[in-house]
């Protein structure tokens, strides 16, 4: 059974105001137990939009999304959502309110009612899985902190619920090479060894054709594509999407076969595109 | 003090983080910005960037040292609004930035309080709409758009004002690629045909290729500093954790694998030139 159906969803912002817009239409889409799903398309295609109704901040005007078995339409229901789906915001702003750091992180474990042996433990191991030293952090204030520690911080809080679907709206903005290796991994482990579902949102091509088992393409509110990285990377027409471009390496290997160069243009991975370049000089300096 | 320049002299910069502590952003740093430059900034989360941009626009004031921009001190608070005709500024959060209910009066703000006539603030707007995208959503209110939208704002905002120093922090963050690639296009544009000197903030390596100078900050100090070539091939931005663009990694993989490929190539176009050339 699907952890997350989504039916003919169709959302609309502000309806019958001059700014409305119907920001989602007719998108059907599911996850299983332990998929890894990535979602990607052009600034305003409704992305956020999507994953704000897996936990049931936002509620259909049109179809239905099943969460867990679960419709979330019923109200009680959707309050209930918080302690299955973790949802880490597009920016960490959205997300961090209280005094300190360790406020903020223990934030979801204390409403969950553990007692305050495990509340520290797993508030402590949040904060070092993403990076950060408990001992050095826990007692600042989350606005004296750079962008990029407050991004680091907002998905410690989320950890710390150990949620059985962690939806994340663009993590690795704001994160240095470090940090994306760190957090990159993170979540992949967590699908891998605890069969977390995940729901993860990127500009990068590169991080979903890497990480995903499944992309969902969303252009202008619409789903226009969903498949294996490979299936939607050669989706005729899918690199012609408004905001979509190729990771460089494959922008590489396309201008090489547009130049005449006999490349192999279905690889998706930067390995790959290493291998068929590497044939391809060999081949023309064994000429 | 030489006018056409941003000086930082011997500048640290230390934030309160409680009644007794102190966290220290930046750690005397001397560093000289000439007109006319692209200076890529990049650095570890914490590393002083943001601290370091807002010095520049004086929004906040060195805990000790001086910085200058065209010769006039940040710290002389009579000037603060000569200096903020001068340096544009991309806040790190959109948010902290949009300042009307509605798009394009967000973009004209800039423009208008420079005192430019009605044709040239018209002008203006409308060219960095277009040159960010955000031209159907004009009338738009720009904090009930997305996530990607609210930062294009903030950046066309920045863009119509053609200050003589553009600082902009992590603007590429929220963009999806297309957007990226038209931003750092127009940089480049504004950079050669307007003079506009420019810094940009980037945790991405290919945003900050192109860039004259790159700076590297570690801890509150310049770490390292170069044209980006000779940084992407120091052994010590590789030992601190960094890694070059893409392009730059396959062609040090195809060297180790025995091919004798031009190590100064960082560009796809480069890449593709040499190859076609063999
Ligand atoms: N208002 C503040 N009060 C206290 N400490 C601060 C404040 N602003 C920043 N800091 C601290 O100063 C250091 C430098 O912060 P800064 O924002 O300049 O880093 P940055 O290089 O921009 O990082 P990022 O890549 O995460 O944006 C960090 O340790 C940060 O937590
Ligand atoms: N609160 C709101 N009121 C009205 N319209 C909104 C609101 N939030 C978003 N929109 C609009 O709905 C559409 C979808 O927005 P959404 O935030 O889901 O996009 P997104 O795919 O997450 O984009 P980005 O990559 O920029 O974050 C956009 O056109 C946006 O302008
Ligand atoms: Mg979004
Ligand atoms: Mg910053």
């Amino acid at each position: 059974m699907p952890v997350i159906e989504v039916k003919d969803l169709s959302y609309t912002y502000c309806p019958g105001a001059p700014y409305e817009k119907k920001a989602l239409d007719g998108v059907t889409l599911s996850v299983k137990r332990g998929e890894f799903m990535g979602i990607v398309g052009a600034n305003g295609s409704g992305k956020s939009t999507l994953i704000q109704h897996f936990n049931g901040l936002l509620c259909p005007d049109g179809g239905k999304v099943i969460i867990c078995g679960q419709d979330t339409s019923v109200k009680q229901r959707r309050d209930e959502l918080w302690k299955k789906v973790g949802l880490v915001f597009q920016y960490p702003e959205q997300q961090l309110f209280e005094a300190t750091v360790f406020e903020d992180v223990s934030y979801g474990p204390r409403n969950l009612g553990l007692g305050p042996r495990e509340i520290r433990i797993r508030t402590e191991d949040a904060l070092k899985k993403v990076g950060l030293e408990p001992e050095s952090i826990a007692d600042l204030p989350p606005i004296c902190l750079s962008g990029g520690l407050r991004r680091r911080v907002a998905i410690a809080g989320v950890l710390a619920m150990q949620p059985e679907v962690l939806v994340l709206d663009e993590p690795t903005a704001g994160l240095d090479p470090l940090g994306r290796d760190m957090i990159l991994n993170l979540i992949k482990k967590l699908q891998q060894e605890d069969r977390t579902t995940i729901v993860m949102v990127s500009h990068s091509l590169r991080e979903l054709l890497t990480l995903a088992d499944r992309i969902a393409v969303l252009e202008n509110g619409k789903l226009v594509a969903t498949g294996s990285p490979k299936e939607v990377l050669h989706q005729k027409d899918f690199l012609a999407l408004p905001g979509i471009i190729m990771p460089d390496y494959l922008q590489l290997i396309h201008a090489l076969a547009g130049r005449g160069k006999k490349v192999n243009t279905g690889i998706s991975a930067m390995a790959e595109a290493e291998l068929e370049i590497d044939r391809l000089l060999k081949e023309i300096c064994g000429k | 003090m030489a006018a056409g320049s941003i000086e930082l002299i011997n500048v640290t910069k230390e934030y309160a983080t409680g009644r007794s502590h102190k966290k220290c952003a930046l750690d005397n740093i001397t560093l000289t910005i000439n007109q006319g430059e692209f200076v890529g900034l990049v650095g570890m989360n914490g590393s002083g960037k943001s601290t370091l941009a807002r010095l520049i626009n004086g929004l906040i004031l060195p805990t000790a040292g001086k910085v200058f921009v065209n010769g006039i001190d940040t710290a002389d608070r009579k000037s603060i609004i000569e200096i903020r005709r001068h340096v544009g500024m991309v806040f790190q959060n959109p948010d902290n930035q949009i300042v009307s209910p509605i798009v394009e009066e967000d973009v004209a703000f800039g423009p208008e309080n420079l005192g430019c006539y009605a044709d040239e603030v018209k002008e203006r707007i409308d060219w960095a709409l277009q040159a960010t995208g955000m031209d159907e959503l004009r009338h738009h209110a720009p904090y009930l758009l997305s996530g990607g939208q609210k930062q294009k704002v903030a950046i066309a905002a920045a863009l119509s004002m053609r200050p003589d120093y553009l600082i902009l922090d992590e603007p590429t963050s929220m963009l999806d690629p297309g957007g990226k690639y038209d931003l750092i296009e127009n940089l480049k544009m504004l950079n050669e045909k307007y003079g506009i000197t420019v810094m940009l903030i980037s945790h991405h390596m290919e945003d900050v290729v192109h860039a004259d100078r790159l700076i590297v900050l570690d801890q509150g100090q310049i770490y390292l500093e170069g044209t980006p070539r000779e940084v992407f091939s120091s052994e010590n931005f590789f030992s601190a954790g960094f890694k070059p663009p893409g392009i730059v990694q396959l062609v040090s993989n195809l060297r180790k694998r025995g091919h004798m490929i031009d190590e100064n190539i960082i560009t796809v176009q480069q890449m593709v030139e040499y190859i076609c050339r063999l």
